[in-house]
């Protein structure tokens, strides 16, 4: 069959403006030859989102954002639309639909956590909403807490070095130099002290070497010194020197009672002790001995009879 | 005359020519039939090789920029966008035109300069015929008007090869390169596109026909007129693949 020039050229141009069409939309996000649901996500702040950013579940690229406009009711809010090509997931009414960054770069996407619940969203419906915080958002929320401390440092450090300058500039450099130059003049001192009494400072660490030189050699006798300090404590400490005390301590509580008794004046030492009847007793005897020998002393006769030759017995 | 004001006189005469082209036609219906027989042997002949060379430009690019884009840093998806925006910016508009002004230009070119050469031309003017108008004008409406559409499956066909070629060869994966060219897409560089591939088909047209309708002497001087039209048209449309994109994208 002879197609005549003006079918070609109007065959072309029909194929090539509805495969324009048909690109352009395919470029934009719309493929026209697909399946596809609508969803509607409202964010308070857009945060970056472009229209044909991917949306993504469980990490599967399931979709992408078709459209972002303001809210009609003039608040600010950003109504987001979205297609999703791939429908074989059904999204469970509680998904949240997060705003998320998906690379380092910052592109950004839409995240839908899958809820639990058993019924599922329909064409042109609603989603909960949220934000995910990326990677730079993570990243520069933890930085600027360590910014303000690091802040916060630099500002101490400042003052510090403020007080100091202040010390330094305010008569402070004067005493400073002073107390430099008195140090100076104390180390000179010490210096010179060490060499004036540079012998003596030998003899000294020369003696305290020669004792311990001695400790050294003595070793040996001190070790046998407290082996057998060790040996007397080990023995005392075997010894029954607690029944030995015991014992003692009773002997002395007996002691102690015996002599109490003595010294209430019971029994015969006490008596003797405290009764003064026997010294009584002894103390006439002794007079009458006294009176006795006196009277012997006086009268001899009365009481012997010395007779060289015999006498007179009777004679009285 | 110097080099100067050569070009101004070739400019001069350009206009003069182009003024001949678009004066009144003497009868619709003899314009009408040729511009569909210029349509199908400019338009409709040059649709194979552009498609050929869009095809393996679109893979070629594609695998460059996969080349190009080794690294971490770079998400591979970005050889999607990038193939993309330099196939609809700068390699379906202007490198096709540069090839069609090799294949069409030197045709126009040759075929006004050999009827002039072989007094057909002047034929044409005993009979009462605006020569210029009746060889030119239908040339360049129908270059004007088709070659908008050569660059839209060009660029259909580029986007189309680096993805297939892409993925044949492991360079990029379909997901990738999906996402790529669907990625932060500006519908208006399609159109900045068109707008170029419009002015240069005018200039392809128009610049070969006048350089064969001056032709004077024998085959030698079709020759180089064929060659003239071929560099000139070439030169022009780099110049005005610059002022357009000044104009329209900066």
């Amino acid at each position: 069959m002879n197609f005549s020039k003006e079918l070609k050229t109007g065959v072309l141009i029909v194929c090539t403006i509805a495969l324009g069409i048909y690109g352009l939309n395919y470029l934009k996000g719309y493929d026209m030859f697909s399946t596809s649901d609508e969803y509607y996500a409202i964010y308070p702040d857009a945060n970056g989102l472009l229209e044909s950013n991917p949306i993504l579940i469980n990490g599967m690229r399931v979709g992408k954002i078709q459209r972002i406009n303001f809210a009609d009711d003039n608040s600010g809010r950003v109504i987001v639309k979205f297609v999703l090509t791939n429908t074989e997931f059904k999204i469970p009414n509680d998904s949240k639909a997060l705003v998320a960054s998906l690379d380092l770069l910052g592109a950004k996407g839409i995240r839908i956590m899958p809820g639990t619940s058993a019924t599922y969203l329909q064409d042109g419906d609603t989603l909960v909403t949220g934000t995910e915080d990326g990677m730079v958002d993570k990243l520069s929320k933890e930085l600027i807490p360590t910014k303000q401390k690091a802040e916060n440092l630099i500002q101490s450090i400042d003052s510090t070095l403020q007080q100091l300058n202040k010390v330094l500039s305010g008569g402070g450099s004067a005493s400073l130099q002073q107390i430099l130059a008195n140090l100076s003049k104390t180390t000179s001192s010490v210096n010179d002290l060490l060499a004036s009494e540079k012998t003596r400072l030998d003899h000294i660490f020369a003696n305290a070497e020669s004792i311990t030189l001695n400790l050294r050699n003595n070793q040996d006798n001190l070790t046998a010194i407290m082996k057998n300090a060790a040996l007397m404590t080990d023995s005392l400490a075997k010894s029954n020197l607690k029944s030995t005390i015991a014992n003692a301590d009773k002997s002395l509580a007996e002691l102690t009672k015996t002599l109490n008794q003595i010294n209430s004046g019971k029994g015969t030492i006490g008596k003797l002790l405290k009764d003064d009847s026997l010294y009584n007793h002894l103390d006439a005897s002794a007079k009458d001995l006294d009176k006795l020998f006196i009277d012997m002393k006086e009268h001899p006769s009365r009481y012997v009879h010395f007779s060289v030759f015999g006498g007179k017995k009777d004679s009285k | 005359m110097s080099t100067l004001s050569t070009y101004l006189y070739n400019i001069g005469k350009y206009g003069i020519f182009m003024k001949r082209v678009f004066s009144k036609p003497e009868k619709w219906g003899m314009y009408q039939r040729q511009f569909f027989i210029e349509v199908d042997s400019l338009a409709l002949g040059s649709l194979g090789i552009v498609a050929f060379i869009s095809i393996f430009m679109g893979a070629v690019i594609t695998l460059q920029s996969a080349f190009g884009f080794e690294s971490p840093w770079i998400p591979l998806y970005a050889v999607g966008v990038a193939s993309r925006d330099t196939i609809i910016l700068e390699l379906s508009p202007t490198i096709i035109s540069l090839i069609l002004a090799g294949k069409v230009g030197s045709s126009i070119a040759s075929e006004m300069g050999t009827m002039r050469v072989s007094e057909q031309l002047d034929a044409l003017e005993i009979m009462g015929v605006n020569s210029a108008a009746y060889m030119t004008l239908p040339k360049i409406l129908a270059c004007a008007f088709m070659f908008p559409f050569l660059i839209t499956i060009s660029m259909f066909l580029a986007i189309l090869g680096g993805w297939i070629f892409g993925v044949l060869s492991g360079a990029v994966s379909s997901y990738e390169y999906i996402y790529g060219i669907t990625t932060d897409f500006r519908v208006f560089n399609v159109y900045y596109a068109l707008i170029k591939s419009f002015v240069f088909a005018f200039l392809i047209s128009s610049v070969s026909a006048f350089y064969g309708y001056y032709t004077s002497g024998g085959a030698i001087e079709v020759a180089q007129s064929s060659t003239k039209a071929v560099v000139y048209t070439s030169v022009l449309i780099l110049v005005f693949n610059y002022i357009l994109t000044q104009l329209l994208l900066v």
